[in-house]
């Protein structure tokens, strides 16, 4: 039995257009014109209890607007979607009391308060009997290492000690069902990596099921075995990452800004390049390679700088749509 | 049978309770994190004292120099004025949540509250209570008090006990407004001027309402109704209610809240949430 | 001078999108003067004269408070305090014109449109009831009473201005602004009932203050209420606050522009 079912899911808006100027603030008195914007175009999915899947896909994809449509916030223009067996508009308690939803820039945490009194009012909001809230407490500050700031002020942390309060607090009442968006965006380096550990263990002790959306790749690669890739509203591509990473994702873009004239015969050699004009060149290479290929150039060419880069998504995709096989 | 009836409302009492503890809850964090910030909370006192004295002292010189307004005699007009800041204060202090609600909404923060087994208008009516209004709320009860004491205003037990139940109704009403203010900002993200004209329209029953044309007083008691909400249990408490009143009193918050209710559900459905 | 006829300009089409916002701010002074109108209506329901005053000077006072609320008060320098907190201003500095000015175009905007309003509004009212409103019966009187109010305008400017400024040091500009700008400003200049009527201590004590020669004093004025002597007088105190509110603001931004740093970016 899956644990999410969605059917033909749709969810249109309605966007006014106005003109310019003084005239057509005039004119947006009397008649406006209204525009469709299609956020979500009959997608469909299931998912099983324990996946932890990523969906994936350039801004303004439809990706939020489906974890939305999933967790009750919004009401579908058409088509069916069931959570753990409910339908989520219908926000019953028993519901919402299995599931979370964590938004990579929005808080929960009250600003002026320790971290540890909101932790107190979601055990009140979510009735979590007293030793079940203490363990899990216990457990998550233990795995995030933050039990020492518990008692601090929320606006006196750091943004990575903030980012690991709210999670504790979207997770105190052990939810089944998961929904992550964008968790990792805006964070620096290191706490994109713990942020992703985490959410593998979380996943594989508590055998939660987690949807996760990104336009990271890198929080797609490391958590998720099953990637649905979401693109202008429909659903491009669903199935395991294996299948994209080996297909597409194969190689890397070396980005490189000379010092000096170079001979760009030379630079063909070291692998394809996709964009030529001096000083600037674009070179793709094998994943495997890529480091090599850097050192080779930084050692026989005059480089002033020089990057190496994941294809971007928007690539990947555009690929993908461009009709290879994916079934 | 009994069984069943007994578990279901053995369920509806403790899901109250729980929405009971969460209240309590917010508003110590909320008191707490007011007492953290001053300045500001000195200055809205001084103001709200400053602006209450004022008027009080406007309506005892002219009501007094003139003997009456509308019928009323001075202290008759001081009790209206008197009641009117007890429905204004209280009104204010358990819906202060309305006040913030647009930012939360622009800033999709109240998506994160829509997911909570909450009932999706608890954080945007309750959601804020502010201990300042507590603050002033006493110092009005028990000058109140002593006003109904130092007997310049009959009043009897059965008076007072219609009071209440019409103090009650006023809180439905009062309630039925502000969900209706939070469900128009959902749809539009604009909530300031509604409030404000509640506010002020509000401010109109600081007199009794009687001083103002019948047309008027048709627009204050059947679309903002602000003669139900102050002035009627204003003059239940004198004992100058008539029982038509009365009932319309209540069946005027009964639709308002059912209307609400049900603008707010549509609302919902609209709501389209700022997007990432 | 066409880069501030500019902001005129789209100070109007702001208006004209957030056109509900608007729309209610006239209907909030419209109730407003509607509710004082009728407080005084019945009072003097029974009566000619009271503290003072002749049934026609009191609804006169009334009306006048509506007219020069929107001339005098309307002001959206309040804006600048949310600029200031959102890093906005940084924008503005950059941009070739003078800060005083920039804000005082868009106060002109929001009082041309403001003051068609409220004849229209005022005008309603006077057709429904039809009660004389009192007229100088000198006509030096409107040249005291036109200077009195152009006073007044800077005056409020400079005065709310100021406020706005402290911006740049006060993180809770709003308890300030309510405080000084509406809650004492409301009562004290006369805006909601002559201040005459008060026990004359209190009088006293309020006219130490800039805000009587606000609204108070050129109605009284306009009432033909105040000898020639005291409308001397008035004019006189009315300028040295103006001119005191003036330097202190422009002291005040200077200090506060150079300190800017970008704040709450």
């Amino acid at each position: 039995m899956s644990v999410i079912e969605v059917k033909h899911l749709k969810k249109y808006y309605q966007v006014h257009k106005k003109e310019p100027g003084l005239i057509g603030s005039i004119k947006s008195l009397f008649k406006r014109k209204y525009e469709d914007v299609k956020a979500v175009d009959n997608i469909s999915f299931e998912i099983d209890e324990g996946e932890l899947v990523g969906f994936i896909g350039p801004n303004g994809a439809g990706k939020t607007t489906t974890l939305k449509c999933l967790s009750g916030l919004l009401y579908p223009t058409a088509g069916s979607v069931s959570v753990l067996g409910y339908n989520p508009w219908h926000r019953k308690y028993d519901f919402l009391k299995q599931i979370s939803l964590v938004m990579g820039q929005k808080n929960q945490l009250w600003w002026d308060l320790p971290a540890i009194e909101s932790f107190i009012l979601n055990r009140e909001i979510y009735e979590i009997p007293k030793k079940q809230y203490e363990e899990t407490l216990e457990e998550l500050t233990t795995l995030l290492e933050i039990k020492d700031i518990l008692k601090i002020q929320v606006r006196k942390l750091s943004l990575g000690q903030r980012m690991k309060c709210e999670l504790i607090a979207a997770l105190l009442h052990s939810p089944k069902v998961l929904f992550l968006d964008e968790p990792t965006i805006g964070l620096d380096v290191v706490m994109q990596k713990k942020m992703r550990d985490f959410i593998k263990e979380y996943n594989r002790r508590k055998k939660s099921t987690i949807i996760l959306t990104s336009h990271y790749m890198g929080d797609v690669k490391e958590l998720c075995k099953r990637v649905i890739i979401i693109d202008k509203g429909k659903i491009v591509f669903d199935g395991e990452l294996a299948e994209i990473v080996e297909k597409y994702a194969d190689h890397k873009i070396l980005s490189v800004v000379f010092s000096k004239e170079i001979d760009p015969r030379k630079l063909e050699e070291i692998g394809e390049i996709k964009e030529f004009d001096y000083p600037k060149a674009v070179i793709s290479v094998k994943r495997e390679v890529a480091s090599v290929a850097s050192a080779e150039i930084l050692q026989h060419f005059p480089v002033a700088d020089l990057n190496v880069e994941e294809v971007p998504i928007e690539q990947i995709i555009r690929e993908v749509f461009t009709g290879k096989d994916v079934a | 049978m009994e069984l069943m009836e007994d578990n279901k409302n053995l369920k509806f009492k403790i899901s109250n309770l729980r929405l009971l503890r969460v209240w309590l809850k917010m508003s110590s964090m909320a008191a707490q994190s007011q007492l953290l910030t001053n300045w500001a909370g000195v200055m809205f006192l001084v103001g709200k004292v400053v602006r209450f004295l004022m008027f009080f002292l406007f309506l005892f010189i002219v009501v007094g120099s003139v003997g009456s307004l509308a019928g009323y005699s001075r202290e008759q007009v001081i009790l209206f004025y008197l009641i009117f800041s007890l429905i204004d204060i209280t009104t204010q202090f358990l819906f202060r949540g309305v006040y913030q609600f647009r930012q939360s909404v622009v800033s999709g923060n109240y998506d994160i509250y829509l997911v909570r087994p909450l009932p999706s208008f608890f954080v945007p009516v309750f959601g804020f209570m502010d201990i300042q209004d507590f603050i002033t709320l006493l110092p009005l009860v028990f000058y109140l008090g002593w006003y109904f004491n130092s007997g310049s205003v009959t009043i009897n037990t059965i008076n007072f006990l219609f009071f209440l139940l019409l103090f009650a109704n006023s809180l439905v009403l009062a309630f039925a407004f502000h969900l209706f203010v939070c469900s128009i900002c959902v749809l539009t993200t604009q909530i300031d001027p509604l409030v404000w004209v509640y506010r002020d329209l509000t401010n109109m029953a600081r007199f009794p309402t009687d001083i103002y044309q019948k047309g008027v007083q048709f627009v204050l008691t059947f679309t903002i109704p602000v003669i139900i909400l102050i002035t009627v249990p204003a003059k239940a408490l004198m004992g100058i209610l008539s029982w038509q009143w009365l009932i319309l009193a209540f069946l005027i918050s009964g639709i308002f809240l059912i209307g609400s209710l049900r603008f707010w559900q549509y609302a919902l459905k609209r709501y389209s949430s700022a997007s990432s | 001078m066409r880069k501030y006829w500019q902001i005129v300009k789209i100070t109007f089409e702001e208006y004209f999108e957030y056109r509900l916002n608007f729309l209610l701010w006239r209907f909030r002074s419209f109730v407003s003067f509607l509710t004082l109108f009728f407080f005084w209506l019945a009072i003097f329901s029974s009566r000619e004269q009271l503290l003072n005053y002749q049934k026609s000077q009191l609804l006169t006072y009334v009306v006048g408070i509506a007219f020069l609320r929107s001339i005098v008060l309307a002001s959206r320098s309040v804006d600048l305090s949310g600029q200031i907190r959102s890093g906005e201003l940084t924008k503005l500095i950059m941009r070739p014109l003078g800060m005083l000015q920039y804000w005082f175009s868009r106060d002109l905007a929001d009082k041309i449109l403001n003051i068609f309003f409220t004849i229209f509004e005022i005008g309603l009212i006077l057709a429904i009831f039809k009660f004389p409103l009192y007229f100088p019966k000198n006509n030096i009187t409107y040249f005291w009473f036109l200077l009195l109010v152009i006073l007044g305008v800077f005056l409020y400017f400079f005065i709310s201005f100021t406020i706005s400024v402290v911006t740049f040091w006060v993180d809770e500009i709003w308890a300030t602004r309510w405080l000084f700008g509406i809650i004492f400003l409301e009562f004290f200049s006369g805006a909601f009932f002559p201040i005459d009527i008060l026990p004359n201590w209190l009088t006293k004590i309020i006219y130490l203050t800039p805000f009587p020669y606000l609204i108070f004093s050129p109605l009284k004025i306009w009432l033909e209420q105040l000898s020639g002597f005291m409308i001397i007088k008035v004019v006189l105190v009315c300028l040295v606050w103006l001119i005191f509110f003036w330097r202190l603001s422009l002291c005040l931004w200077e200090k506060g522009a150079k300190n800017y740093g970008a704040y709450g970016g």
